[in-house]
C-alpha cells in the first residue's frame, strides 16, 4: 500500500509512457479506493476520459481538476437518469450557479461543485452494486452534449480495462487578454480626460430625470421547458401556511446609455445620451469596472456590470431638463465633438440645437457651457428647485455658462449588487 | 420534464457521439510546414484588452481593429506580426462595440450597445475627434443586447442585428426605450423595442425594423448578390445553432421580439407571444437554411464570404463562418434548391493554434489572408486575441461543393479522388435528424437514423461522386462521414459534411 501513491505520482509525470490507468486495472489494496483522475480538454467542452472501469460496490475516490478556462462540473448518474437531470438543469436558470447546476431530482450518485478554473474536487463515494454503464456529465448549460463519459461498473473480480482518453489534441494559445496588464480602474488626465461609454451606477437620482426613459418593472422568473413562471414554496407569514409564489426578478438601478468622463482623480462625471443631460459628477476617482470586467484579466468573466462609483458626489441631477419646456418632444443625442477640454456634447430639442460642455475646477465646482447652435427661441436654462443656492446662470456669447458649486456627500457605501451568481466563488 | 420522456435523447446523443467522438473531423493531417492554411497570432500593444469585436481594411490597406472596451486601433500588416505598428484612432471605451464599417481612413461606422457611432478624424491626425451618433438603439439593461454590424446593403445603408436580453442579466427601473413587462417575461427577452430585430439603417430614412425573431443574432453579413445571412445562437426556442437568409418582414423563430411588429400586436396590445401555442409560432417561422451540428458549432459568430478570386485558396465564393465556443472555422456550401437557399457545412479550420472565440473576421486586400478576431465574454471563459490564417498555396484536399440531387447528394471535390479509395458505401456513414421547434434552451437531434447510400457512382475524372440513397426526405440534416478518401498527395482534410434539407431537389 505505501507504493500506491509513489507509483501514482510517477504515472502522473509520464503519463506519455505509462497510463494511470495501468493502476487501476488492478485491483487496489483492501480498503482502499480505487482512485481515478479525470481532467478536462481545455477549451473544446470534453472529460479527456471518457471511459473507466470500478468494480461493483467498492470505494472511489475520483479527482476532478478543471484545467479549462470555463467553469465544469462532473455529475456521475444512474443510467436512466439523464433525461430528467438534463431538463431539470435546463430549468434551473439563475438558481442554476448558485446550485452548481445540479438538480434536486434522482438518479445522481454523485457531484462536484462547479469548479472555477484551475480549481479541483475529490469525490469519494461507494460504486453501485449494479453492473452497468453510468454516464457522467457536465452540466454546465450547452456543455453535456459534448462533455460526457461513462463508468463502466464490473462485477467483483472482473478485469477493469483501462480508462478510454479522448484522441483530441488541445493546441495552447496564448491568453492574450491576461497578458494584456489593462487596468479595471481606468483614468484620464484633468488635461486630458477619459471618454467611456457603458452602464453606469444610478446613484439614486431623482426619478424625474428619467422622464425620457422607460419604467422597468420586477419579472417573474420563467422556465422556457413548461413556458411557465417559476413559482416557489414560501410560508404565509401570518397563517403559517405553505403556498407558492412567484420567484421575482427585481429591477435594478442603472443607466444604459451613459457616457461617463474622468479627469483623473480630480473629477469625473456621467452625461446621458437618452436624456440629453448631466446626471451627477463626483471627485476622488472613476469607475471600478471588476464588476463588469471581471476581478482579474483571465479569470471566469462576471455578469453583474453595473460599475462601482468612486470618490463622492458633488452634484446629481434633480428635476426636469433645464433647457427643455414641458411641450417640448424627447431630446435627441447627436453625438459629441472632443475638444481639449473633453467631449461636447450635441442634442436636439425640438428644432433646437444645443452644444453642451462640462468644464471642471481642481478644486471646487464646475461650469457646463452651453450654446444653442441652430433653432428659434432665446436661450433659457430652468434651475431646479434643488440647485437654487448652488448655482448660477450667466450668459455668453452665443449661450449661457452655468456654474455649480460643489454639493459634496459623503462617500456611498458601495450598493448592493444585484443578486447574481457567484461565479467567482462556485 | 414530460416533456423530454418523448425524446430518445440517449440514443440521439450517443449517436452524435459515435459520430463524432472517434475522430476530430481531420485525418491524418500533413507537416505543419507543408499545410496550406496556417495561423499566425498577432500581438496587440499593452494595455489594450484584445477582445476583437470588428476588423477591416482602410482603402490605404490600415487593419482596423475595434475593441469591446479599449477603443479602437490601426496598423498596416507586416510579415512579422510583431513588427505592427499599431496606432489608436480612438482611445475611449466604447460600449461593447461588436461591429464596424470602414468608410475611409477618416471614417468608420461602430455599432456599440446604445447606438451606430460615425467615428471621423476631421484633422487627419490619425485620431477620431468627431463621434456622431447615427441611430440610437434602445436598451433593457441586460449586457446581453449587443449589436452585430453594420454590413452594408449594397444601396448606402446598412443593416445591423440587435440581440435579445438575457435572463441572467438585469432589467434596469429606467430603460432605453418603452419598457413591455409583456415581453419582459421570457429566458431571452425582448423588453423595449427592438430587441430581437435585425434593423435596416439609411442617412435618409433613418432606423427602421426589418426582420424580426431572432434571439443572439451574433452574425451579420450582406452577400455578394446581396442576400443579407444572419447567424443566431442554440438557446431558448434555439434547437441548434443556424444560419439564416433574412429577408425584410419575415419572422425567425424566437417569438419575443413579436410584440414590437405593430401587425402582430393590431387590435390585441397585451398580445404575449410565449402564450402562443408551439404549432402556430412554427407555421409563422422561416426555416433556418442551415442547422449546424450541436457541438461542431457551439456559437456561430460572423460569417464571411470567400470573394478573393482564389487567393485564399479554392473556396471563391462561399462562406466562413466563425465560431465563438470552439477553436473553429466553419465553411458554409449554400446552393438554390427550389427557390430556397439552403446548403451544407464542413469544417474549414480548427484547433492547430486557432483559439477559442473566433467572432469577427476580414480578408487583407490581397486576398492571402483571413484576419480573425476572437472574444467570448461571461460563460465561455477568457478567449480573445487577433490572429489571422494565411493561405500557403500547396494542395489541397477538401470537399468542394455537395449538392442535393432528388435521391441524394452529389460532393464535388477540390483534387481527383484516388481510385480504391471512397468506392464503398461504408466510406459514406450517414445519419439524419432533424432538429425539433421547441421553446427550450437548446435539444437533442430527435429522429436520428443511421443510412448509407445503397449507390456510389464516381464521375470520370474522379473529381465529383454521386450517393444515392434508398430514402430522401425534407425536414431533415442529412450528416455524412467520409471515411479513406486520399488525393494523390494527401488523405482528405474535413471529413464531416452535413446538408440541412429544408426542400427536396425536383
Amino acid at each position: 500500500m505505501n507504493s500506491l501513491p509513489c507509483f501514482l505520482t510517477l504515472l502522473t509525470l509520464a503519463p506519455a509512457i505509462l497510463h494511470p490507468a495501468a493502476a487501476l486495472a488492478q485491483a487496489p489494496a483492501k480498503g482502499e479506493p480505487a482512485k481515478v483522475s479525470m481532467k478536462v480538454l481545455p477549451g473544446l467542452i470534453k472529460f479527456e476520459t471518457t471511459r473507466f472501469d470500478v468494480t461493483a460496490g467498492a470505494p472511489v475516490e475520483l479527482t476532478f481538476s478543471n484545467d479549462c478556462v470555463m467553469p465544469h462540473n462532473l455529475i456521475l448518474l444512474k443510467p436512466e437518469a439523464e433525461p430528467a437531470v438534463i431538463a431539470a438543469v435546463n430549468t434551473m436558470g439563475l438558481e442554476g450557479m448558485e446550485k452548481h447546476f445540479v438538480p434536486d431530482v434522482p438518479g445522481i450518485i454523485a457531484a462536484t461543485k462547479l469548479l472555477a478554473p484551475t480549481q479541483k474536487e475529490i469525490l469519494t463515494f461507494n460504486s453501485p452494486s449494479q453492473e452497468g454503464e453510468y454516464p457522467y456529465v457536465c452540466t454546465f448549460p450547452g456543455h453535456w452534449f459534448t462533455m460526457r463519459g461513462v463508468m463502466r461498473v464490473r462485477a467483483a473480480g472482473a478485469k477493469l480495462e483501462s480508462p478510454q482518453k479522448s484522441g483530441e489534441k488541445v493546441v495552447k494559445v496564448e491568453d492574450a487578454l491576461k497578458n494584456s496588464g489593462i487596468s479595471h480602474t481606468p483614468l484620464g488626465t484633468f488635461e486630458k480626460p477619459f471618454v467611456m461609454r457603458t452602464f453606469a451606477p444610478d446613484p439614486n437620482l431623482d426619478p424625474a430625470v428619467f422622464k425620457n426613459h422607460g419604467v422597468g418593472k420586477d419579472a417573474v422568473k420563467y422556465d422556457p421547458a413548461t413556458r411557465l413562471d417559476i413559482t416557489q414554496a414560501e410560508k404565509d407569514p401570518t397563517t403559517g401556511v405553505e403556498r407558492q409564489v412567484p420567484v421575482v426578478r427585481k429591477a435594478e438601478k442603472g443607466v444604459a446609455g451613459a457616457i461617463a468622463v474622468n479627469h483623473g482623480p480630480e473629477f469625473s462625471y456621467v452625461w446621458d445620451s437618452t436624456e440629453c443631460r448631466l446626471l451627477y459628477a463626483w471627485r476622488g476617482g472613476f469607475l471600478d469596472m471588476n464588476s463588469y470586467w471581471g476581478k482579474e484579466p483571465g479569470a471566469f468573466r462576471p455578469k453583474m456590470y453595473i460599475p462601482l462609483l468612486m470618490g463622492y458626489l458633488v452634484y446629481r441631477a434633480s428635476g426636469a431638463m433645464p433647457l427643455a419646456e414641458s411641450a417640448d418632444p424627447a431630446p435627441l443625442f447627436l453625438g459629441y465633438r472632443m475638444l481639449h477640454t473633453g467631449p461636447e456634447f450635441r442634442y436636439q430639442i425640438g428644432t433646437r440645437i444645443y452644444r453642451e460642455s462640462i468644464l471642471p475646477s481642481i478644486t471646487d465646482g464646475f461650469k457646463v457651457k452651453v450654446t444653442q447652435e441652430s433653432g428659434p427661441a432665446a436661450l433659457t436654462w430652468n434651475v431646479s428647485p434643488a440647485d437654487t443656492a448652488s448655482v448660477k446662470v450667466q450668459p455668453e456669447k452665443e449661450g449661457l455658462l452655468v456654474s455649480f458649486k460643489d454639493r459634496p456627500e459623503p462617500p456611498q457605501s458601495p450598493p448592493a449588487q444585484p443578486s447574481e451568481p457567484k461565479s467567482k466563488k462556485p | 420534464m414530460k416533456n423530454f420522456s418523448s425524446f430518445p435523447l440517449s440514443a440521439a446523443t450517443s449517436l452524435w457521439l459515435s459520430a463524432f467522438a472517434s475522430s476530430s473531423f481531420s485525418q491524418g493531417p500533413a507537416p505543419k510546414e507543408n499545410r496550406p492554411y496556417q495561423v499566425q497570432e498577432i500581438p496587440m500593444p499593452k494595455g489594450i484588452a484584445p477582445e476583437i469585436g470588428g476588423l477591416g481594411f482602410t482603402p490605404s490597406g490600415k487593419l482596423v481593429v475595434v475593441t469591446r472596451r479599449t477603443g479602437v486601433l490601426m496598423a498596416t500588416p507586416k510579415a512579422t506580426p510583431a513588427e505592427m505598428q499599431w496606432t489608436r484612432f480612438s482611445d475611449q471605451s466604447l460600449h461593447n462595440s461588436n461591429g464596424l464599417f470602414v468608410i475611409s481612413d477618416r471614417e468608420i461606422l461602430v455599432s456599440q450597445m446604445p447606438e451606430l457611432t460615425r467615428l471621423i478624424d476631421h484633422d487627419g491626425d490619425g485620431i477620431a475627434d468627431e463621434y456622431r451618433t447615427e441611430a440610437s438603439f434602445n436598451l433593457s439593461g441586460a449586457y446581453h443586447e449587443v449589436t452585430a454590424g453594420p454590413v452594408p446593403d449594397g444601396a448606402g445603408g446598412f443593416f445591423i442585428a440587435l440581440n435579445t436580453a438575457s435572463h441572467s442579466g438585469f432589467t434596469l427601473e429606467h430603460t432605453r426605450g418603452t419598457f413591455s413587462p409583456v415581453s419582459r417575461r421570457g429566458r431571452n427577452f425582448a423588453s423595449v423595442p427592438y430587441r430581437g430585430w435585425v434593423m435596416h439603417w439609411n442617412p435618409k430614412t433613418g432606423l427602421t425594423p426589418w426582420a424580426k425573431g431572432f434571439r443572439s443574432p451574433n452574425g451579420i453579413q450582406t452577400g455578394p448578390d446581396g442576400a443579407l445571412w444572419v447567424t443566431d445562437n442554440q438557446g431558448d426556442f434555439r434547437t441548434t445553432n443556424p444560419l439564416y437568409h433574412v429577408r425584410k418582414g419575415l419572422f425567425y423563430g424566437h417569438p419575443s421580439s413579436l410584440v414590437w411588429d405593430p401587425e402582430y400586436v393590431k387590435n390585441q396590445p397585451d398580445r404575449d407571444p410565449l402564450k402562443q401555442p408551439m404549432e402556430e409560432l412554427d407555421a409563422m417561422r422561416t426555416p433556418a437554411a442551415v442547422l449546424f451540428p450541436y457541438g461542431f458549432s457551439r456559437s456561430p459568430a460572423e460569417p464571411l464570404f470567400d470573394l478573393t478570386g482564389g487567393k485564399f485558396g479554392p473556396f471563391t465564393g462561399q462562406m466562413l463562418v466563425a465560431d465563438a465556443a470552439a477553436p473553429r472555422i466553419i465553411r458554409v456550401m449554400l446552393e438554390n434548391v427550389d427557390d430556397t437557399l439552403q446548403g451544407a457545412c464542413v469544417d474549414f479550420y480548427s484547433n492547430d493554434g486557432l483559439r477559442n472565440g473566433s467572432n469577427r473576421m476580414t480578408f487583407s486586400p490581397d486576398g492571402t489572408e483571413l484576419y480573425v478576431g476572437q472574444t467570448m465574454r461571461e460563460w465561455a471563459g477568457p478567449m480573445e486575441g487577433l490572429q489571422r490564417i494565411q493561405f500557403k498555396g500547396g494542395p489541397v484536399f477538401e470537399v468542394l461543393h455537395m449538392h442535393l440531387l432528388k435521391d441524394g447528394f452529389e460532393l464535388e471535390f477540390t483534387a481527383p479522388v484516388d481510385p480504391g479509395t471512397g468506392e464503398k458505401p461504408e466510406a459514406f456513414e450517414t445519419d439524419t435528424y432533424w432538429y425539433k421547434y421547441s421553446s427550450n434552451y437548446g435539444g437533442p437531434e430527435t429522429a436520428p437514423r443511421h443510412t448509407r447510400p445503397a449507390q456510389v457512382q464516381w464521375s470520370q475524372d474522379r473529381r465529383k461522386v454521386q450517393l444515392t440513397y434508398p430514402h430522401m426526405e425534407p425536414q431533415r440534416v442529412m450528416r455524412v462521414v467520409l471515411s479513406g478518401l486520399k488525393s494523390e498527395t494527401q488523405p482528405l482534410g474535413h471529413t464531416m459534411v452535413a446538408y440541412t434539407i429544408n426542400k427536396l431537389a425536383k
